[in-house]
């Protein structure tokens, strides 16, 4: 009884201070939210017209025979190319005679980026010869790829059409363009508006699915773990405050003491688990798959993996504040270790991975909310329950070993 | 004079002992040179890519014959969807597609059917083999379109479009990048990113020894001494400058000689920059603990306003990843406005080339300073918050 009055009075304690309530409700759905929103945008539409237009200069040799009056002398449907809506949204286009007058602009930053087209490029494209452009990127790296991307996509399409010139002969290629273009269908570049890829989705059971998942859950494990932190705080503050020698007066046992709080803080992160669970439900709309009894206890393994790791490292270490940066430390190295921030195509550190927490909690969520069966996700629980029992272990022999007074 | 002691103080305080060696100048060291091996590394920029080909044709072979051309992916063949999900969720691939069966026979007949990609988390790379394979497809279309065309009535022979996807593969028109290496290095926004994170967490701990000062009334004996208000003001902020300018110094310099990563930026500049940030960096240390009294709470109300800014200032990933609505709120966040400036610096701006961002960043400095100087006043001890 005594337990849960100390259990009590821990959670009410926590959930009166602002700085808490902030840092555990609020915090991780800003997180959520901003990862979500920052990165699963659709990047097909919107995420690219936020580019700025950029200035580019286009350098051709001058025609010597034509006086230079010809405006952008490369054939090829160039002028049409870059007049397109779609692209002249995105590049602003100058004609210059030379390619050190670019460059200049360029290095002062008055052009983002530079193509030069060689004076024979025309000819050479018609025989069937090798020819090449050069692009000159500027100041700015997503003009630049920006730039590239669309005199890339000009040049492939050109490269192909010399292919078919080649390949078919150029009397039926150029019927065939002419044939194309008379049936309304833009040969040279192609319809835009209809797309040939398909975002598909993970789930099992060909629900959508999206990243705003896989952050709720990384992020879920590792705010779960981060109470640990409060509890390590909990528990030294009690010692640097000296209200600990007054609680040992009391007749209760420092076991009950120290079970209390953790009881107080596991019962904490459980509120903060559900408040994310819920809140991401309702008001992002994740969906965290079919079968709640297993996430319920996902849950309850991490917290108490979350309890023993402050448990563990409060106890050993000699300081409060040691604790503290120990405690944040081992959060942040395990979910950089598991992928949690952002997934690393390294063999090593997907090994090291495999020891972590974090690891084997993420896969069985993921699993989850990827509609696989319940056989499949106790896999995963099964592996976060050994860790967990590891962990309960260490902390009981740490508890006998050290103890919890002055 | 006084205020040079108590600076010295502070100093000694936060970075004098072991832990302060440790988790100051050392770690931030450690996670910098982590972060500038794994981008410079050739695994992190080669992205792993899934892929199920149930085609098997002609059209699908130089679909990934000109996707293993382009620089940067490395193609892995799963036997099944199911397998290439797995890849995918163990992270062993960044993002995966599927070529659906009748793909070859769908580009001759005019009908392509859609390829599917599939992705755990989208980023950078699943963005980009999006638009590289929807090229590719396009590119397929409008040759097979071209053939069956130039073939009229008497309907495509087979061999046409293999000779055209045989010449196209052949890439005699091509661009070649002329690099005056004008843009900034890449990985730099990332690199200065993460500097800029430990910069933040190190001045709030600096200021969280302010809060601890004044909870313990530690603040309120010095206040009793025969030391001017200003000079105490001055000394403490004086304290916590000078413990961000060594981390700061020891960061640039173990990045430029010791890592040997050059971003190509004047070494007295990149300081200017960074030490403008960290005036910030005090000034909403010191404002959030303004609010909180508790000096415990305080660093976790740091941890509030750190890595939403961060995230939003584009510390972890570019800016233009982002909506629109939040890249208009990266605005307000001084990380954006150091990236910035840092970026241009490292594309050839000089100090005149910067002024905006510095400017934007002094007077957020300015206005934070002024509110968080509040944190001053002794005559508050510990309260209850």
């Amino acid at each position: 009884m005594k337990l849960w009055t100390i259990a009590w009075f821990e959670l009410r304690m926590l959930t009166r201070t602002r700085a808490v309530v902030l840092n555990l409700f609020l915090l991780p759905m800003v997180l959520i939210f901003i990862l979500g929103n920052a990165l699963s945008g659709n990047f097909t539409d919107g995420g690219e017209a936020a580019v700025e237009q950029a200035k580019v200069i286009i350098v051709e040799p001058k025609t010597e025979g034509t006086a230079g009056q010809r405006e952008l002398g490369a054939g090829f449907g160039l002028r049409e190319f870059l007049d397109a809506p779609e692209i002249s949204q995105r590049l602003q286009t100058e004609s210059i005679g030379s390619r050190d007058d670019a460059v200049r602009a360029l290095i002062q930053g008055n052009a983002d980026f530079a193509v030069v087209i060689p004076a024979d490029f025309e000819e050479r494209v018609m025989a069937g010869k090798a020819a090449t452009w050069e692009l000159i990127p500027g100041k700015d790296s997503m003009k630049n790829q920006a730039a590239t991307m669309v005199f890339q996509a000009y040049l492939d399409e050109v490269n192909r059409v010399q292919a078919a010139i080649i390949a078919l002969g150029p009397k039926a290629a150029v019927e065939a363009m002419g044939a194309m273009e008379s049936m309304g269908g833009r040969g040279a570049v192609g319809s835009p508006e209809t797309s040939y890829v398909e975002t598909a989705s993970l789930n099992a059971r060909g629900e959508t699915y999206s990243s705003f998942q896989y952050y709720a859950a990384s992020m879920l494990i590792m705010f779960l773990l981060y109470s640990s932190l409060s509890a390590s705080i909990s528990l030294s503050e009690e010692k640097r405050t000296k209200t600990l020698y007054r609680l040992n007066a009391m007749p209760v046992s420092t076991l009950e003491i120290f079970l209390g709080k953790i009881a107080g803080n596991s019962l904490v992160a459980f509120l903060q688990a559900v408040v994310i669970i819920g809140g991401t439900t309702w008001f992002y709309g994740v969906d965290w798959g079919r079968h709640l009894g297993l996430l319920v206890l996902i849950c309850v393994l991490v917290i108490t993996a979350s309890m023993m790791l402050a448990i563990i490292i409060t106890l050993l270490s000699g300081s409060a504040t040691v604790a503290r940066s120990v405690v944040v430390t081992v959060i942040v190295i395990m979910t950089f270790l598991s992928g949690g921030f952002q997934p690393l195509p390294i063999e090593l550190i997907q090994r090291m991975g495999e020891f972590t927490v974090n690891h084997w909690a993420l896969q069985a969520i993921l699993r989850l909310m990827l509609g696989e069966g319940p056989d499949e996700v106790m896999k995963y629980v099964a592996m976060l329950g050994l860790c967990c029992l590891l962990l309960l272990a260490a902390g009981i022999v740490s508890y006998r070993k050290v103890g919890y007074h002055e | 004079m006084s205020s040079l002691t108590i600076a010295w103080n502070v100093i000694r305080r936060t970075i004098g002992t072991r832990k302060g060696i440790l988790g100051y100048i050392l770690l931030p060291c450690v996670v910098i040179a982590l972060v500038i091996a794994l981008l410079g590394r050739e695994e992190m920029t080669l992205q792993q890519i899934a892929y199920v080909d149930r085609d098997q044709g002609m059209a699908s072979a130089f679909l990934l014959e000109e996707l293993a051309g382009k620089p940067g992916y490395a193609l892995q063949q799963y036997e099944d969807e199911a397998e290439m999900k797995e890849a995918l969720l163990s992270k062993k691939a960044a993002v995966g597609f599927t070529i659906p069966a009748g793909f070859t026979e769908g580009v001759r007949s005019g009908g392509v059917p859609k390829l599917l990609v599939y992705d755990l988390m989208t980023n950078e790379a699943t963005f980009t083999l999006r638009i590289s394979l929807e090229g590719l497809a396009r590119g397929l279309a409008s040759s097979a379109g071209l053939v069956k065309a130039a073939a009229g009535e008497d309907g495509p022979s087979g061999t046409a479009l293999g000779d055209v996807l045989r010449e196209t593969g052949m890439h005699r028109v091509t661009a070649v990048s002329e690099d005056l290496r004008l843009y900034p290095r890449k990985g730099l926004s990332t690199v200065t990113g993460f500097t800029l994170m430990f910069l933040m967490s190190l001045i709030s701990s600096s200021v969280t020894q302010i809060v601890e000062d004044r909870s313990k009334r530690t603040l309120a004996r010095i206040f009793s001494a025969p030391v001017r208000a200003w000079e105490i003001a001055a000394g403490n902020f004086l304290g916590s400058f000078f413990v961000g300018i060594i981390q700061i110094a020891v960061v640039l310099l173990l990045s430029r000689w010791v890592l040997r990563y050059d971003a190509g930026i004047p070494l007295h500049l990149h300081f200017i920059v960074l030490a403008t940030f960290m005036l910030v960096a005090m000034g909403i240390a010191s404002a959030a603990a303004g609010l909180i009294r508790n000096p415990q709470n305080a660093g976790m109300l740091n941890n509030l306003i750190i890595t939403p800014t961060c995230m939003i200032g584009g510390c972890f990933w570019p800016l233009s990843f982002m909506p629109e609505y939040m890249q208009k709120a990266a605005n307000f966040v001084p990380q954006k406005w150091a990236i910035q400036a840092v970026e241009q610096l490292s594309s050839g701006s000089s100090l005149g080339g910067i002024g905006i961002p510095l400017l934007i960043l002094a007077l957020m400095a300015f206005v934070l300073l002024i509110i968080g100087s509040a944190i001053l006043r002794p005559s508050e001890g510990q309260a209850r918050g």
